[in-house]
């Protein structure tokens, strides 16, 4: 087998980084952990984009999952308030160690990085033919057209299945509830 | 995009106009009757405008890179769009119980539809797989629709999950696929390339999503407890919608892949692997419905079995069989629809309050006291069983003409003795209607007696098409040919 260049090696380092901080995601017992793991995750995936020369992809990767959805999630747990079961199950939080796990993935994620953009060997590769936003907005407006319009649909589907399940249950039965 | 893409891509415009609308229905006036009526108006609509589109392969129009309508894609969208007119009018009845306004189901209904016809007429993984979730999403929502029943819950959690699951499988098989051949589109542009392994791998992962769906064997075990824990309309429409949609959509794939199968190196291999989840489909399905009590689980493993039979209409290889094969799959695929639809009208009707959990021994002495309701049921199982002078055994026919064709002798010995374990649990249903009856449940009968004229009509008319397609299958045969 051939020998792997610097680039593929980057890019297996950072996905093998993301599978770690998923499977930690799923293994977790505290809801919040595991969030934290989940946006070191994306970010490790947002690495991969980044090193496969799609550096408009990585970019919505941080902005939309790492930055968007993450504080959605955070929102709803702390809203939802899961507050008795989560500090049942939490083991007891004595000292910074859950930080350990998640730093160190992004310390070497950001070493990882802070190398790639160094490299002046790597930087000519990805710089070679970049995507750039107006290429994907032009396919995304031009012959995918019809697939942002269905993801649309989707999106509503979603929302009010949704909608249904978190719809308290007969609040039609007893008009005196209010609120609605 | 020019008009005629746009006309020919009317029926889903329309629905899809349909949802938007409803939603703002549902902001002026929340009515029940309302929205039912206005979900069937843009169902029926759409379904006249797809009657009177051009039908014919020759003419299909390419609509964007994503999807591309075909005579074939729009009778798929007309059994789609007449299976789900039958729900609406299933959960008409069964949304009446309660007294809460169910305007949500109804958007969620024609999310559904909507999702079905994109999967139909889509030309290009994309398209597949956005369909595909649509589906997926707006059906977990109405399978828990029903949330105060005991297993609703349960059910959608397991439907979303799976369907989760074999959307993975989906994407990771389309990736691999894309890596190999470089297009998104089922139409290949370069046949004479021998593809490698990630080929093959690739669309191994994308048949087990697809599979997933249509609860072909090893992935089958969802498809009871689904189908058990959900409201009997929104089973129907599992059954029907998503069962024709995913069919159709695999056989797309599939036939326009064919050329690249007797390339690769080892094409057989997908052929093998094709005929094996056939034969165990058709094997365990027949099986486990052996001892099932409950109709909608009995349903479940048949369907298995019925998807394992349809999969025969894959194994052709000479690329002029592929109309032949076309045809068969339609027409099966019309009884199969047909006799569900009946099936699941019989057992809501019969089903009249929450009690009654749909075991078949409910349905005892049904011919003693609802004659027409015991008539739909039975020519329903007959059908579904593939007795003579029904669309089931014509279906069963034509199949067993392209297994001959192609060779497939194992498919043709699997399919006999399916058929024959079939017989077994299909005729129990039918004996158990004609027992004369123990335990009387006073209120089905009053409630049988007292059946509208809408509900008599429907009966009606679902009997006759099961018998005149059976006695002139010649009638949607000729249709299907000029497609």
């Amino acid at each position: 087998m051939n020998v792997l260049s610097p680039l593929q090696w980057m890019f297996y380092l950072a996905a093998l980084l993301a599978i770690v901080a998923s499977l930690k995601v799923i293994t977790g017992k505290n809801s919040v952990h595991s969030l934290l793991y989940l946006v070191v995750s994306l970010l490790a995936v947002a690495v991969c984009f980044y090193l496969m020369g799609a550096p408009f992809a990585a970019g919505l990767e941080v902005i939309v999952y790492a930055g968007a959805i993450l504080v959605l999630f955070v929102f709803a747990i702390m809203m939802f308030g899961l507050g008795k079961d989560e500090t049942l199950n939490a083991p007891k939080i004595t000292s910074f160690r859950v930080w350990i796990g998640p730093s160190v993935i992004a310390a070497l994620l950001l070493a990882q990085l802070v190398y790639v953009i160094d490299s002046p060997d790597i930087q000519d590769k990805l710089t070679s033919n970049v995507i750039n936003a107006k290429q994907v907005g032009a396919l995304l407006y031009g012959p995918y057209l019809l697939a942002v319009e269905i993801a649309s649909f989707l999106l509503l589907a979603g929302l009010i299945a949704g909608y249904h399940f978190a719809k308290p249950t007969g609040y039609h039965d007893n008009n005196n509830s209010g609120g609605w | 995009m020019t008009l005629t893409m746009l006309y020919s891509l009317l029926p889903i415009l329309i629905i899809a106009f349909g949802c938007v609308l409803s939603l703002l229905l549902i902001a002026w006036r929340r009515s029940q009757h309302l929205i039912l009526f206005f979900t069937l108006a843009i169902l029926t609509s759409a379904l006249i405008a797809s009657l009177l589109m051009q039908f014919d392969v020759s003419q299909a129009v390419q609509v964007t890179l994503l999807l591309k309508v075909d005579g074939y894609g729009h009778f798929a969208f007309i059994l789609v769009l007449l299976a789900s007119i039958a729900v609406s009018l299933l959960s008409s009845r069964w949304l009446q119980n309660s007294i809460e306004v169910h305007d949500e189901y109804f958007v969620l209904l024609q999310l559904v539809v909507l999702g079905a016809g994109i999967i139909v007429m889509s030309d290009h993984f994309g398209a597949l797989f956005l369909g595909f979730e649509l589906l997926s999403i707006a059906l977990v929502g109405l399978v828990g629709y029903c949330k105060v029943s005991q297993y609703s819950v349960e059910s959608s959690f397991k439907y979303l999950i799976l369907s989760a699951t074999a959307s993975s499988f989906m994407l990771l098989g389309i990736a691999f696929i894309y890596s190999q051949t470089g297009v998104l589109s089922f139409n290949v542009i370069n046949e004479q390339i021998s593809y490698g392994v990630f080929y093959q791998a690739g669309l191994l992962l994308f048949l087990v999503g697809i599979a997933f769906k249509l609860s072909l064997a090893p992935f089958h075990f969802w498809t009871p407890d689904v189908y058990q824990g959900s409201p009997t309309p929104v089973t129907l429409l599992l059954a029907s919608v998503s069962k024709v949609a995913m069919f159709v959509v695999l056989m797309k794939c599939w036939f326009s892949q064919l050329a690249l199968f007797a390339v690769v190196p080892k094409g057989a291999g997908i052929f093998f692997i094709m005929g094996l989840l056939a034969v165990l489909s058709m094997l365990v399905g027949n099986v486990l419905a052996l001892k099932q009590q409950n109709v909608k689980r009995l349903l479940a493993y048949s369907s298995i079995a019925h998807m394992g039979y349809l999969l025969i209409v894959l194994m052709i290889i000479a690329p002029q069989s592929i109309s032949l094969a076309w045809q068969s799959a339609l027409f099966y695929l019309s009884a199969y629809v047909l006799a569900t639809v009946s099936i699941f009208m019989a057992l809501q009707l019969t089903q009249n309050n929450d009690e009654l959990m749909g075991e078949i021994n409910e349905w005892q002495g049904l011919f003693w006291r609802s004659r027409m309701l015991a008539l739909l049921i039975i020519v329903a199982i007959l059908s579904l069983a593939g007795i003579p002078l029904t669309m089931g055994f014509i279906g069963k026919f034509y199949l067993l003409n392209l297994a001959v064709e192609a060779q497939q002798w194992w498919l043709i010995a699997a399919l006999i003795i399916g058929s024959g374990i079939g017989l077994f649990y299909y005729l129990r249903i039918i004996f158990v209607l004609f027992l004369t009856e123990k335990n009387v449940n006073v209120e089905q009968i009053k409630w049988l007696n007292n059946m509208s004229f809408f509900h008599r009509t429907t009966i009606f008319v679902l009997t006759f098409m099961g018998v005149f397609l059976g006695v002139f299958p010649d009638s949607l045969a000729l249709v299907l040919t000029l497609l």
